[in-house]
């Protein structure tokens, strides 16, 4: 059966590209999976009944073929997880009688890979899904994900299975009523002919055949070609030609009944239709195919025409229908393609319809007479059995009645029978018992009777309170329509406001943020109240903004006022400074000094003699003083005047300079003004080195020196030197000699000059102040004295810088004077140079291990003599404090270098250096006066006390550990030797303590 | 600290590491400890030396085969006087050379208290030396080299007899001190070395002999 199906299908499948699928991209149609196609099966069946019909009502007006489709075509079949991986590209085709979608590796494939079920299938599709022709179908609890490679297939798709289900569920719905307008149509068009001698070539085939479908059918299977195409569509067609036969069949009724009663028509048409189901039934069943024979309809059908009297008949058609199928499909297996042997078909079939078939046309004919006949017959049987039930009821319903009448009459015989039997007493007392039971009933009637006017009573009140009720309830309502229509009103308001707020808070939110007043439960007012508040806002910010500049500017004008402020704070600091510096009372400069003393010239002459006041004028016009002191302007002259002015004056001052020089020389004693004072700092002229030093030496010891006496120093120290046969400082003395000032010709050898001044000056000073007696250090101040002065006078010297301007205890046996001066220094330090002291701190420099050495020698160590001349110089005259204006001196003009070293060694070698290193003496002297300034003495003083007993106190402590140290070495290894250091410290500390 | 360190000096003579150490010279006035330094740092000698007040520093670097040891020296006042300033020089010196005049017993007593100060106050592990200097005047020896000698091992002392003059045993002095140095960072042992003396890789330019002469 499937034989001659296999080689006409392949060929009448062709693919048709869906219109939209044509206008879509090129793409799609490049796309292997392609698109929709549709089948068109040459014989034209359809397996749904609409497709049916539709196929029907287009078959008079066009060729069958062309119309009708099948819908299949390429999917990617997609896994329901990870679906874009395990995508396979199938075919699938819409099965129109079982509604399922089936679908195949190949088109070619005998059975499919499996089925959807379409009838109870929901389909939908992902909207955004990155692959657009991707679409569900759900159906009996699984997901099916297929991708029709665009979304206009896909569409196409999900439409025609929409319209395929839709079908299939009203076809299952309206087979029947489908069915009758089918034949009905059939019979009003006529049509027939082809129609008509099909049908009769069909009968007449079987007929022909004679033999039994079932055979027949075998035949078929055992007829099959070994490669041919399915038994499916072999089985399809056998239907469609059954169908064809039926239908034959049926048209050919129309000629014969020309109206036809409803009723019979309906049944016919029924059985008709369940025959074909039969018949699909039968013939699958040997098939063998596993496609399913819509069992529903099938046995809808059956079952609404289970019990019929013509059943039998209706096998009998089966049978003969059967045949004639069996028989054409074996003739047709010999035609090469469907469409041909369709034409084959049907002109034979005519023709055969035409020649062959009256006998049955008669049989039919006969056939279908005898079974209206029949039909008719029983209609009229039912009709008097009916009729005679009826009758039957009424004579059943009269002999009830009858028998209730005789039930009736047959207990009043009784009672009557009873009555006549029984005495007049006993009917006495029975009436009298009856009235009893009338009076018991009567009362028991009117309090029945009370109790119903109670009721009615009852009833009305009822009936009144239920007004009242009901107008509470009326009342009621209408509160609750006022209160709805409120609650709308209301409502209403509420949304209103909202609205409004909304437009508010937006409006706020483009403003500044501003706390929102509370909104008043009125709408108009509120608004107006809210514009205001607007308003208000408005005001506020730009007050806001205002005042926040406002207050930007206040603090700059503040910031510049502080700025000010600094400045003239720094300005005052400096003026202060200025002032304490002129205060002070040293004039900065020489030219000052020079012009004061200029000036202190004229006045005194202008004092002595008179007429000098031009001259007076231009010494002060030259300092550029518009008005002399006299009030008068300043008069100007011309440059020769000028020249011839300064000339006289310088000569003048000439004059003057020499009587003070004389006067030096002349032996005078020095006395003390501002104007030496300045003069000194300045630095001492060489020849006048030893005036001005001897005066100096003379302000300290000159009251000493008289006491003594002029004789003191040659004749009794001299003596004493002579009688002093154990001087314990004559032997350090003497290896000092040498040693003082080896680099001075004075002093390199035994045989220069100053070494003998020397060594009786230091000795002699070691006795006249035994408690020093001789320190090291003191041969250098000894020795740069002898350079200026003569040996008496160095010898004051020594003994004015010892005992006078140094402080006492300085070059005694503990050098405690000289050890606190350096801690004071190092205060002095902290205080004048912070930055210099922060880094000998950071480094823990000990500045004292140098500075010791300057003070001891007054900087005669490693410092040039320029330098320590100029030192000396101003200590002569000032006293210590110059020390420390010198020391501090140097260590602020070397401070920038120091600075730059960063390990301690280095700083201490630099130290050692720096002495050397200090060439710019009128730097030094200009940093040591005036840069340092203000530098009193006061301070330094207390200072000095302060550290001195520190000091005191610390070696005090040292002495202790020391001298139990000494006692227990001298018993031990030098018993009965006693040095003369030892000596020394003995005196020392009696001194020190004293 | 001292001892630290491993840079390597710029003329390449040593590859290992640097060591500094403090050295105070101690002794009466007048032995020759200026002039011991002196001729140890600069390679000079003055017959009369300026007598020291106070103190000087100088530094100077002696090479060992594998440590470079720079010492920072300080010569102090010899006379009595300045005694009271020495504890401020020796605090923290990890050695000391006590000096006296081999022409003067006196100064040899004085050494003897230098050395006994210097155990009993300095740092406890200072090496110190004992030079009997002016070694050059052994016609006017006063003090024996076997009564120093026997001295200095009594009290385990390095010991040498001395001339700045001639140089003897200068350079062998300052040598053997560097020696028996301890080398490592353990040979701070415990003092109070002050921190503001640190290595500098920098070569002390400052001395005209240079290491090893």
């Amino acid at each position: 059966m499937a034989a001659e199906g296999g080689g006409s299908k392949v060929d009448s499948v062709f693919y048709v590209n869906n219109k939209t699928d044509e206008n879509s991209s090129p793409e799609s149609m490049a796309n292997g999976a392609e698109a929709v196609v549709f089948r068109h099966s040459g014989d034209g069946s359809a397996e749904s009944s609409t497709t049916e019909t539709m196929a029907a009502d287009q078959s008079g007006n066009a060729d069958p073929e062309e119309n009708e489709t099948k819908l299949c075509g390429w999917l990617l079949k997609c896994g329901s997880i990870g679906f874009m991986k395990t995508a396979k590209n199938l075919w699938f085709v819409f099965g129109e009688d079982t509604c399922k979608l089936y679908f195949y590796r190949q088109p070619q494939d005998l059975l499919p890979l499996g089925e959807i079920d379409i009838k109870h299938a929901s389909f939908s599709f992902d909207a955004n899904s990155s692959r657009p022709g991707v679409f569900e179908i759900r159906s009996e609890g699984k997901v099916y994900y297929l991708d029709a490679q665009g979304q206009h297939r896909m569409t196409y798709w999900l439409e025609e299975l929409q319209k395929k289900r839709r079908q299939y569920s009203q076809q299952r719905k309206t087979i029947s009523s489908e069915k009758i307008n089918w034949t009905l149509k059939n019979h009003r068009k006529g049509s027939g002919l082809t129609g008509q001698g099909k049908g009769l070539a069909g009968i007449s085939e079987s007929a022909g055949a004679g033999g039994s479908s079932h055979m027949g059918q075998g035949e078929g299977v055992s007829g099959l070609p070994p490669n041919t195409k399915p038994m499916y569509w072999s089985l399809r067609n056998l239907r469609t030609e059954i169908r064809e036969a039926v239908s034959g069949i049926r048209n050919q009724k129309s000629p014969t009944k020309s109206s036809p009663p409803p009723s019979p028509q309906l049944s016919e048409g029924k059985e008709g239709w369940t025959l074909l189901d039969e018949e699909q039934d039968s013939s699958q069943q040997p098939s063998g195919s596993a496609q399913s024979a819509t069992p529903n309809s099938s046995s809808a059908m059956s079952q609404s025409a289970a019990p019929n009297p013509a059943s039998k008949l209706g096998n009998k058609l089966k049978f003969s229908l059967f045949n004639k199928n069996s028989k054409r499909s074996h003739s047709d297996s010999g035609s090469p393609t469907e469409q041909p042997r369709r034409h084959t078909h049907s002109s034979g079939s005519g023709r055969s319809g035409s020649q062959q078939c009256f006998k049955c046309k008669l049989y039919n004919m006969f056939r279908t007479y005898m079974s209206h006949q029949l039909q008719d017959d029983l209609w009229s049987v039912r009709e008097d059995l009916k009729a005679a039930e009826e009758e039957l009821q009424a004579n059943r319903e009269i002999i009830k009645l009858l028998q209730k009448e005789l039930d009736v009459v047959r207990v009043t015989m009784e009672t009557r029978k009873e009555s006549e039997g029984k005495t007049e007493q006993e009917v006495d007392f029975m009436l009298q018992q009856r009235d009893k039971h009338v009076v018991e009933l009567e009362h028991s009637l009117a309090v029945l009777q009370e109790d119903k006017s109670l009721l009615e009573q009852q009833c009305s009140q009822n009936e009144g309170e239920m007004a009242t009720l009901k107008d509470q309830v009326s009342m009621l309502q209408d509160m609750l329509t006022v209160k709805d229509e409120i609650v709308m009103q209301l409502t209403n308001q509420i949304f209103e406001l909202e609205n409004n707020n909304t437009q508010d808070k937006g409006d706020n939110a483009g403003q500044a943020a501003e706390p929102s007043a509370p909104r008043p439960s009125l709408l108009i007012p509120d608004t107006r109240e809210l514009e205001e508040l607007k308003d208000s806002v408005r005001a506020y910010q730009l007050q806001n903004k205002f005042m926040t500049k406002e207050i930007m500017e206040l603090n700059e004008l503040r910031k510049l006022d502080e700025k000010r402020e600094k400045e003239l704070l720094i300005n005052y600091a400096n003026l202060e400074a200025m002032f304490y510096q002129t205060k002070s009372g040293e004039e900065n400069k020489s030219q000052d000094a020079v012009a004061q003393l200029l000036q202190e010239a004229l006045e005194t002459e202008a004092g002595e003699g008179a007429g000098d006041q031009d001259a007076h004028q231009t010494f002060l016009s030259s300092h550029s003083m518009e008005y002399d002191r006299y009030g008068f302007q300043a008069y100007l002259h011309t440059e020769e005047e000028t020249e011839d002015i300064l000339v006289a004056k310088a000569n003048q001052l000439q004059r003057q300079s020499d009587e003070l020089a004389n006067r030096l020389q002349s032996g005078k004693p020095l006395q003390r003004s501002p104007e030496l004072k300045t003069l000194i700092r300045l630095g001492v002229p060489h020849e006048y080195k030893e005036h001005v030093w001897k005066g100096c030496v003379n302000f300290y010891v000159g009251q000493t020196r008289d006491k003594l006496g002029p004789q003191y120093y040659k004749k009794d120290l001299g003596e004493k030197i002579k009688q002093s046969k154990f001087n314990p400082a004559a032997k350090q003395i003497e290896l000092d000699l040498l040693r003082t000032l080896p680099s001075n010709r004075h002093f390199d050898s035994m045989e220069s000059d100053g070494i003998p001044k020397l060594r009786r000056v230091l000795l002699a000073y070691s006795l006249h102040n035994p408690v020093i007696g001789y320190c090291q250090g003191l041969n250098r101040l000894a020795a740069i004295s002898l350079l200026f002065l003569s040996e008496e006078d160095a010898f004051w010297c020594l003994e004015a810088v010892v005992e006078h301007i140094m402080p006492k205890d300085y070059y005694t046996k503990t050098l405690a004077a000289a050890q606190a001066d350096q801690r004071v220094l190092k205060e002095l330090v902290a205080e004048k140079l912070p930055k210099l002291h922060a880094h000998f701190e950071q480094y823990e420099v000990d500045l004292s291990l140098y500075t010791f050495n300057w003070f001891l020698t007054i900087f005669v160590d490693n410092v040039r003599p320029e330098t320590f001349l100029r030192c000396w110089d101003a200590l002569l005259y000032e006293g210590s404090k110059v020390l420390f204006r010198f020391a501090l001196a140097f260590l602020k003009y070397a401070e920038d270098e120091i600075l730059t070293l960063k390990e301690a060694p280095h700083i201490y070698r630099y130290m050692r250096m720096l002495g050397e290193k200090v060439t710019n003496v009128k730097r030094i002297t200009q940093i040591a006066f005036h840069d340092l300034n203000p530098f009193p003495m006061r301070s330094i003083t207390s200072k000095r006390l302060h550290h001195l007993q520190l000091v005191r106190e610390e070696l005090r402590e040292l002495d202790i550990i020391r001298q139990d140290f000494q006692t227990s070495h001298t018993r031990n290894n030098r018993e009965g030797y006693i040095s003369d250091d030892d000596l020394d410290d003995t005196r020392d500390d009696e001194d020190g303590d004293s | 600290m001292a001892g630290r360190g491993g840079a390597q000096r710029p003329n390449g003579a040593t590859q290992g590491k640097i060591c500094q150490f403090k050295l105070v010279l101690l002794g009466e006035s007048a032995v020759g400890k200026s002039s011991l330094v002196l001729r140890f740092v600069k390679g000079q000698f003055h017959e009369y030396q300026e007598s020291t007040i106070g103190a000087a520093f100088l530094t100077q670097t002696v090479c060992l085969d594998d440590t470079t040891v720079k010492f920072e020296i300080w010569d102090t006042a010899g006379q009595e006087r300045y005694h009271s300033l020495a504890p401020m020089y020796y605090r923290g010196a990890q050695a000391a050379i006590v000096v006296y005049d081999i022409t003067n017993q006196d100064t040899f007593g004085r050494a003897k208290t230098w050395v006994k100060e210097l155990q009993r106050q300095a740092s406890p592990n200072i090496v110190i030396a004992l030079a009997g200097n002016k070694a050059d005047l052994s016609n006017k020896r006063m003090v024996e080299y076997e009564e120093a000698q026997a001295y200095a091992e009594e009290n385990s002392l390095l010991f040498m007899e001395t001339s700045a003059k001639t140089a003897m045993n200068v350079n062998d002095i300052f040598l053997a001190i560097a020696k028996k140095l301890p080398k490592n960072e353990g040979g701070q042992s415990g003092q109070q070395r002050p921190p503001g003396l640190r290595l500098n890789n920098e070569q002390n330019q400052q001395s005209e002999g240079g290491c090893c002469k």
